[in-house]
């Protein structure tokens, strides 16, 4: 009566057979990303070296390093992340701290969303008309620096404003209970305990922004160019431009391929050290937040 | 044979005991009121009875359950079949977002194929069983969100009555309740009774005195005194029970 | 007073935000905007043989002839073979480096023929000639005409059409993969995941978010594309398919991530009302909790169409970049994005394609923003129940 007497529950193959299946898609995707771990980590090992790493290339780019391009890389990230982490700490703040309910708040936010929904090749028109053109700065790790920080911004908003808004709201209380201002609390409190998590969304923004190619396509980077920058107004090689020139312009596409495997991992790796450590840092943060 | 039998049934949640060897019986067409300060396992013992403590991790039992004679926690019992068997109402009304019809006709559709005319008949008879039809009859196709608060726990006690249980356990369904409309509901529990058996927990010692049949008083875990509510509310054995509804415990 | 001062600033840092919305905007538009009344021979004169009773020419009736798709005759014209004549073919004329008295010589012979056809400046043009309208319309080069030749001589085909049935076709194709696997795997994550992994696999998530495009364009380059290409027994692999699986499975982070926290949103008692009235798990999953979150499914949706019809690197490394009209999945496409990238950085500043591609910048920005912004606006606002 209450169930099919005497005998076990039915199995109800379908139930199983349906999770069966959203964990096959779920791993298999999962799969799919190590698999392109573990390619380029097999092709490129063979070329990786000390020499890779340290010296500019050579021979139509069919030997010698990556350094130039991993330099302009470097200087390109530091630039972006640098512009834009005061902007975005400043933005952050205000909107999780000071904005008190109001359309201006309301227009910055949806603002923001809007702007994470715009594609980086537009910022890179954008960016190759104010900076390049407009502003005269030309082709220069300054304009294509300051491009990939407009990019970020959304996100680093986005990221500090959630950092304030966890800073538990009593100790915000309890420091203007004792005749602090709010902009004392501010310095004092609010920022050094939301500091783990603005300088994690940095590391994020940095390994995204690392591998940015369409923004740097017009605005700084050079197809050859196997020299060390010497101030921000010139332009650089950067890695993923150099990967992208090298399995689709190359003169001898063939005899390049090696060198664009190398190229791939030294990206590959960079960002995932990046995204990993930030992920890492960001659940762990989140863990302890919970408790 | 009695509807609902518990035999010395302990809890556990992980570490936490939250009964302690409980027994009680219950016979048919009967209203069983469940009564006691907070935390006291009225919840516990009532999720017991449809197997809802199965998905809550390191939830363990001892003892035995039996409802119309058969162990429910037995291996060859199937805790799905047996939830479309003994129905059950939430404290707050919990309509899916769906039409007033398709709240109804859920449980339905889940069972073995029913034609859709066989459907909108045990639609609008679960429908009047919940004194909700003539409000509701010209508009079935309005989302149920736009119901009223009592309106949209009586049409989750026809959902559960669509699917015609023979028990039903209800979880202090008036605590979200105003006045009115827990009138109505009690009203209803009153009509209900010919048909079902029901277990319904709740704070209100005045509800309880006034629309169940048995009455059991927890506390701390265990089932201090279970009488029949005339004597249980005139004539309570046991001091706690005294304590508890002459309102001065804890 | 200072905290006044202190506030405004912090309030100047979020104002960046409609500089910056503001500014891309107007430069956008800015640049790309002539495109609609420039036309791409502004400084060129058109002319014809004295005889040529023809009083204008269309513009595509000027690439026909010079593609030699029609004929004088055709077009009502002198029986003589057509001559065009312009600055990117007049060396097989004559030379760059003749004396001047031998260039206008030899341009003031041409002009003798009956079929000849000058597009030069008016400097250059001999005088025995007719000049003769081309009438420029902006919008009908643009929207009426799905060929791309944006550099070719004398005039340049700008018809956006291609491009945008080839960014429609990788991102219809995008969302086939992406929709249903983000929902799977959000099901499965929220559902049956061992709660020990969750946070590995949203780190996992985290880390697929932050691929660089142009390593995941160059796997799909080496192993994607060849299998494509065996498995449909294709010339070549590099088709909108294979772009669209590689971006579809790029946003799987940013679907899933978002139909999970829909997921797990889901109030706790409206799931047990639909268990205790004797539903199964996947019973629960299907007609309650897939519905119930299907507007934050819709909004997914939006947001992941937007990133795949931006994403750009990929698609220009596996699409096979043809910019043809295409009626299969199976051919190569070139999207808006993988234009703007392969093109740009060899348009002139202020050039006419310097402007058509700005102007496919616009297009780009306005589907863009508008699937982002429709998404804000409709995101299902937290639902008390
Ligand atoms: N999911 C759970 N996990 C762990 N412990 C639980 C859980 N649910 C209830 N408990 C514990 O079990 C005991 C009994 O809880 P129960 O919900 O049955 O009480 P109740 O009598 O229904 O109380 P109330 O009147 O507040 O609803 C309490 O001590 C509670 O903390
Ligand atoms: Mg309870």
């Amino acid at each position: 009566m209450l169930s099919s007497p005497r005998h076990a529950p039915p199995k109800r193959w379908g139930e199983h057979i349906a999770t069966l299946a959203v964990a096959l898609l779920s791993w298999g995707s999962i799969a799919i990303l190590a698999g392109i771990i573990g390619f380029l980590v097999y092709r490129g090992g063979q070329v990786l070296s000390w020499e890779f790493l340290t010296a500019p290339m050579r021979e139509g780019m069919q030997k010698g390093g990556i350094a130039p391009a991993l330099v302009g890389s470097l200087w390109l990230t530091a630039v972006a992340i640098l512009t834009a982490a005061f902007i975005s700490t400043a933005a952050g703040a205000y909107l999780s701290e000071f904005a008190r309910p109001s359309r201006f708040k309301n227009l910055i936010e949806f603002l923001v969303t809007t702007l994470a929904g715009i594609p980086s090749v537009v910022y890179g028109l954008f960016g190759l008309a104010l900076f390049v053109t407009a502003l005269g700065l030309g082709a220069s790790i300054l304009a294509g620096g300051l491009t990939l920080a407009l990019l970020s911004l959304p996100l680093l908003i986005r990221n500090a404003q959630e950092a304030f808004a966890a800073v538990p709201r009593a100790l915000k209380e309890a420091s203007l209970g004792i005749g602090a201002s709010e902009i004392q609390t501010f310095f004092r409190i609010t920022l050094p305990m939301a500091l783990p998590r603005i300088l994690t969304g940095l590391v994020l923004a940095s390994g995204r922004v690392l591998g940015e190619t369409a923004p740097i396509l017009f605005t700084v980077a050079a197809y050859y160019l196997p020299t060390y920058p010497h101030s921000l107004l010139e332009p650089t090689m950067a890695l993923p431009y150099h990967l992208y020139v090298l399995i689709t312009s190359g003169t001898n596409i063939q005899a390049t391929y090696p060198m664009a495997f190398g190229t791939a991992l030294v990206l590959l790796l960079l960002t995932l050290c990046l995204t990993g450590i930030a992920a890492y840092l960001r659940y762990r943060l989140k863990k302890s937040y919970r408790v | 044979m009695y509807k609902v039998e518990a035999h010395a049934v302990s809890v556990w949640y992980g570490d936490h005991q939250a009964l302690y060897k409980v027994s009680l019986q219950l016979e048919r067409n009967q209203v069983l009121a469940l009564i006691g300060p907070s935390g006291c396992g009225k919840s516990t013992f009532l999720r017991l009875l449809n197997r809802m403590n199965d998905f809550i991790p390191g939830f363990r039992m001892e003892g035995k359950i039996l409802i119309d004679g058969e162990d429910i926690y037995a291996p060859h019992v199937d805790p799905v079949h047996l939830r479309r068997r003994v129905g059950m109402v939430f404290q707050k009304p919990t309509p899916f977002p769906f039409s007033i019809y398709e709240n109804v006709a859920y449980g339905l559709r889940l069972q073995n194929r029913l034609k859709e005319s066989q459907i909108r008949e045990r639609v609008e008879q679960a429908l009047r069983q919940a004194a909700l039809w003539d409000e509701v009859k010209d508009n079935l196709k309005k989302s149920a969100l736009a119901l009223s608060g009592g309106q949209q726990q009586r049409l989750c006690i026809a959902r559960a009555l669509a699917v015609r249980p023979s028990l039903l356990l209800m979880d202090e369904p008036t605590s979200a309740l105003d006045p009115i409309s827990t009138a109505k509901i009690e009203e209803l529990i009153h009509e209900l009774r010919q048909t079902y058996t029901i277990v319904i927990v709740t704070h209100n010692m005045q509800q309880a005195a006034r629309i169940s049949d048995v009455t059991a008083f927890f506390h701390m875990g265990r089932l201090i005194e279970c009488s029949r509510t005339k004597d249980f509310f005139t004539n309570p054995t046991h001091p706690e029970t005294l304590r508890y509804i002459t309102g001065r415990f804890g | 007073m200072r905290d006044r001062w202190g506030k405004k600033a912090f309030q100047a840092a979020a104002a960046t935000t409609i500089l910056i919305l503001g500014g891309l905007t107007l430069f956008l538009f800015q640049e790309g905007l002539p495109t609609l009344w420039k036309s791409p021979y502004e400084g060129v004169t058109y002319a014809v043989h004295p005889q040529n009773p023809l009083p204008h020419l269309s513009p595509e009736a000027v690439q026909a002839l010079v593609r030699g798709e029609t004929t004088w005759t055709a077009l009502g014209g002198p029986e003589a073979p057509v001559v065009p004549v312009y600055l990117a073919n007049l060396d097989r004329y004559v030379s760059a480096h003749a004396p001047a008295p031998l260039f206008k010589h030899i341009l003031d012979s041409l002009a003798t023929l009956p079929g000849v056809l000058f597009a030069l400046p008016p400097s250059l043009l001999p005088a025995r000639t007719k000049p003769i309208d081309v009438p420029w319309n902006g919008w009908k080069a643009l929207f009426a005409s799905a060929r791309w030749s944006p550099t070719y001589e004398p005039i340049p085909s700008v018809g956006v059409w291609s491009l945008l049935i080839g960014s429609l076709w990788v991102s219809a194709i995008g969302l086939l993969v992406v929709v249903p696997l983000g929902i799977a795997m959000a099901v499965y994550v929220v559902e049956f995941l061992p709660k020990k992994l969750y946070y590995a696999i949203k780190m996992l998530w985290e880390v697929l978010a932050g691929l660089p495009s142009v390593v995941v364009g160059f796997w799909g380059l080496m192993v994607l594309v060849p299998w494509i290409q065996k498995i449909f027994h294709l010339e070549d692999g590099e088709t909108a398919l294979t772009a669209g699986i590689l971006l579809g499975w790029m946003t799987l982070p940013l679907m899933a991530s978002l139909v999970e926290e829909a997921l797990q949103a889901i109030p706790p008692l409206l799931i047990e009302s639909s268990y205790g009235l004797g539903a199964t798990q996947w019973q629960t999953i299907l007609r309650l909790k897939l519905p119930y979150i299907m507007p934050s499914i819709f909004t997914a949706t939006l947001l992941s169409a937007g990133r795949i019809l931006g994403e750009t690197m990929v698609v220009l490394i596996v699409s096979g970049n043809a910019p043809l009209l295409s009626w299969s999945p199976l051919m190569p496409v070139r999207t808006l994005p993988a234009t703007l990238a392969a093109e740009l950085g060899e348009a002139p500043v202020g050039s006419y394609h310097y402007h058509v591609l700005f102007f496919l910048g616009i297009i780009l920005f306005l589907i863009t923003v508008s699937l982002n912004a429709l998404a804000y606006v409709i995101q299902p606002k937290t639902r008390s129940a």
